[in-house]
């Protein structure tokens, strides 16, 4: 008895989560997701792949969503994590700091998913540019 | 080959050829005489047919010669349905001069003792052997031709065909053949003639017969001539009369090209029935109605094709476009005010590589375990790739996508009732809208269209439809709202709000995003003759809206139109032309609506 209902948690376990799984795309009808269906069927075709169930392509939409939103939460802290524009003691009031996504923060939110967006900290025009002066004459 | 026998060694055969001394006038009188012991008896035959290395080369010819004839004679059982040796017409066994054989050998030779003029006889040729050497065309090599005509001239004589021909051109028919010029025109009663004898001819030369005895007699009854049995060649007989014989040519059928329906393992996915306990059993009963998923056959097409409405197909820079105004309605949800252009174009980018990699994962997974797992399988698989194993974290963040849309379209209504005053002329009661809405519910049984929404989703709808259609009244006035003072008074019960606004996007809808929803546009027609003086306000609403817009090709996406519309520089790195708060209006408001407040809701009639 013990082991049928030991076992039988595991298949009941499944089996919600095979419920869970329904009624999760079932409501995915009912919320539209921001990134449009037609834009998510034309990356997904690009890449092969074509379902016409309709919210099979709204999850990838809502699961892209969640992606960038979290791409773009770490940019948001990152920006807010910056020390705020020193006060200017002729102005009264201080500037709000406006919340402007750079690319500084992009890159450095990005770098956590493996994206390497950083720019060139500088250029040179020869290949010894940057070095010492000594090891130059050398 | 039925005709040869079990062993496949053709000897009833053969005796049958022998007895209507076929043999001998086909192998020649000196060949003949080598030939016929081999005919006294099965044992003889069976060694003289089985290959054998220990024979010599003339016995091989010999060999090769006679089984030209017999394998001739016999392909008839191939095409033919009866194949017993008895019912074989004798006609047939003989040698004619006229029937088309193959030439494995002699093809210089056979074209020079040609005649130059005979260009139609070229098709004919004679008999086909199996040597070795002379495998090839009529054209082959001088050397190869050389040395397959030394090897016949040395061991056997010429085949028959050729002896037939020597004598045939002596004859007389072959000479008048080319002197007779005067039926070089093509008339109906020539052409009919020759296929009167092309049909006798045939008849002549039957295979299989059932009753012999009455074969005797029919070229007595069809042909007086004793010389029926000429050989008949109507390539050079009747040149110009020559008919094929029937006169509907025999062509392939094409094959039926059907469509054959293809279906995905992920096509499929488990449907529900129980999507809320209560509306399920009432929406089919009563409206006839279940959700458009639930109906969508398989293999169907998700208007791909063209044939279920509005599925457009995006160029690379459409979808480029799009998917930077995604962004930027992602980066405000988020709360950024503003962005650069790169970051901008950076973030596009990892939207579309992003929806790429998704769906590589999604086709490898189908094409890998399409036939070990199911749809549900598969899809639990390819959210544990992406990481969203726990379907919390996305639906919350459906939640809170909708959350922040709420508070927002209350400040909106307010404000945009404040604006509609000016316009407003009528107001139809609360009940009106109501009815109007159980007016649709009926019609929606009716609606022959495939694709029903749930009464909850077109609830939803309905404030979608509302929420744009404001959106849409806030560009319409952009200019106005900054001259005019934002005093909105907040008006009497919201009901009557809604009421209003409901009406309106009525029409609107139906001109600008028809393929969002699908809703028969019937329905919304039927509704116009209640509000024609609203109508006529939103057309020309809609038609500066879409001078404004200039952009059809982002229709379904009429939520997304307002940035672009609202400044002509998606990059936001400037302000905002309009107030902060207009903006915020402009930019918060989502598509989807799952908890309005109960005052936004449709209400059922109070009875």
């Amino acid at each position: 008895m013990n082991g049928q209902s030991s076992h039988q948690q595991p298949k009941d376990g499944r089996h919600d989560d095979d419920t869970a799984l329904t009624e999760f795309l079932a409501s995915l009808m009912d919320y539209t997701p921001t990134i449009p269906d037609e834009l998510v069927e034309h990356y997904l075709a690009k890449s092969g792949f074509q379902c016409p169930d309709t919210r099979l392509t709204r999850l990838v939409a809502v699961a892209t969503q969640k992606f960038i939103a979290d791409v773009a939460t770490d940019a948001l802290q990152q920006c807010k994590a910056r020390p705020a524009v020193i006060k200017d003691k002729r102005d009264k009031q201080q500037k709000e700091k406006r919340l402007i996504l750079t690319m500084e923060d992009l890159s450095k939110a990005l770098r956590e998913y493996g994206v390497n967006v950083k720019h060139q900290e500088y250029f040179a025009d020869t290949p010894t540019a940057g070095l010492d002066p000594a090891t130059r004459d050398e | 080959m039925a005709l040869l026998g079990e062993d496949g060694r053709g000897y009833e055969l053969a005796r049958k050829l022998e007895s209507q001394g076929i043999w001998r006038s086909w192998l020649g009188d000196a060949l003949y005489s080598s030939f016929i012991p081999f005919l006294s008896s099965p044992a003889a035959w069976d060694s003289f047919m089985l290959p054998d290395d220990s024979k010599s080369r003339p016995q091989i010819s010999l060999e090769l010669r006679a089984r030209a004839l017999l394998f001739d004679k016999a392909s008839v059982s191939l095409f033919a349905q009866p194949t017993a040796l008895s019912k074989l017409n004798p006609n047939y066994l003989e040698l004619h001069g006229d029937d088309v054989y193959f030439t494995l050998e002699n093809g210089a030779q056979d074209v020079d003792q040609r005649h130059p003029g005979v260009a139609a006889s070229s098709t004919t040729s004679s008999k086909g052997r199996s040597k070795a050497s002379g495998i090839g065309s009529r054209f082959s090599e001088p050397d190869v031709d050389a040395v397959s005509q030394r090897l016949s001239l040395e061991e056997l004589p010429e085949t028959w065909y050729n002896q037939f021909f020597e004598k045939y051109r002596a004859t007389k028919s072959y000479t008048l053949m080319f002197g007779d010029r005067d039926s070089e025109k093509r008339t109906p009663e020539q052409m009919s003639t020759y296929l009167s004898l092309i049909e006798n001819h045939k008849r002549r030369r039957v295979a299989f017969v059932d009753n012999i005895s009455s074969l005797r007699s029919n070229p007595v009854m069809v042909d007086g001539s004793p010389a029926d049995d000429a050989p008949l060649f109507p390539e050079t007989m009747s040149i110009f009369n020559c008919v094929p014989d029937s006169a509907v040519l025999k062509t392939r059928r094409l094959e039926n090209n059907q469509k054959v329906p293809f279906n995905g393992v992920l096509d499929n996915l488990p449907q529900t029935m129980t999507k809320s306990p209560v509306m399920s059993p009432i929406m089919i009963e009563r409206l006839g109605i279940r959700p458009e998923y639930l109906s969508m056959e398989q293999g169907q097409g998700w208007g791909k094709n063209g044939s279920q409405g509005s599925r457009k197909l995006l160029s690379q820079e459409q979808a480029s476009r799009i998917s930077q105004k995604v962004v930027v309605r992602l980066l405000h949800n988020v709360g950024f005010e503003s962005s650069s252009d790169t970051s901008l174009e950076v973030i596009a980018q990892l939207l579309s590589s992003h929806i790429n990699k998704l769906g590589r994962t999604l086709k490898l997974l189908a094409d890998s375990y399409r036939k070990q797992c199911s749809a549900t399988e598969l899809l639990k698989m390819f959210l544990q790739t992406a990481g969203y194993s726990n379907l919390r974290t996305l639906v919350e963040l459906m939640k809170d996508n909708s959350k922040s849309v709420a508070p927002q379209t209350q400040q909106q209504g307010l404000s945009i009732q404040g604006q509609n005053l000016p316009q407003q002329q009528q107001q139809p009661s609360v009940q009106q809208s109501q009815q109007m809405l159980r007016q649709m519910n009926p019609q929606m049984q009716q609606m022959n269209n495939p694709q029903y929404l749930a009464f909850q989703q077109q609830q939803q709808q309905w404030e979608r439809m509302r929420r744009r259609q404001q959106h849409h009244q806030q560009l319409q006035q952009q200019q106005q709202l900054q001259q005019q003072q934002q005093q909105s008074t907040p008006r009497p019960g919201m009901n009557m709000n809604m009421s209003i606004d409901k009406d309106r996007p009525l029409v609107q809808v139906k001109m600008e995003a028809p393929s969002d929803f699908s809703l028969d546009t019937n329905t919304f027609t039927s509704m116009n003759p209640r509000q024609p003086q609203l109508r006529q306000q939103q057309l020309a609403a809609i038609s500066s809206f879409h001078a404004q817009a200039n952009n059809n090709a982002f229709r379904p996406m009429t939520s997304l139109q307002i940035p672009q519309i609202h400044s002509p520089t998606m990059s936001m790195s400037r302000a905002p032309p309009v107030k902060v708060e207009g903006f915020q209006e402009l930019m918060g408001g989502d598509s989807s609506a799952k908890h309005d407040s109960e005052e936004n809701k449709l209400l059922s009639p109070r009875k």
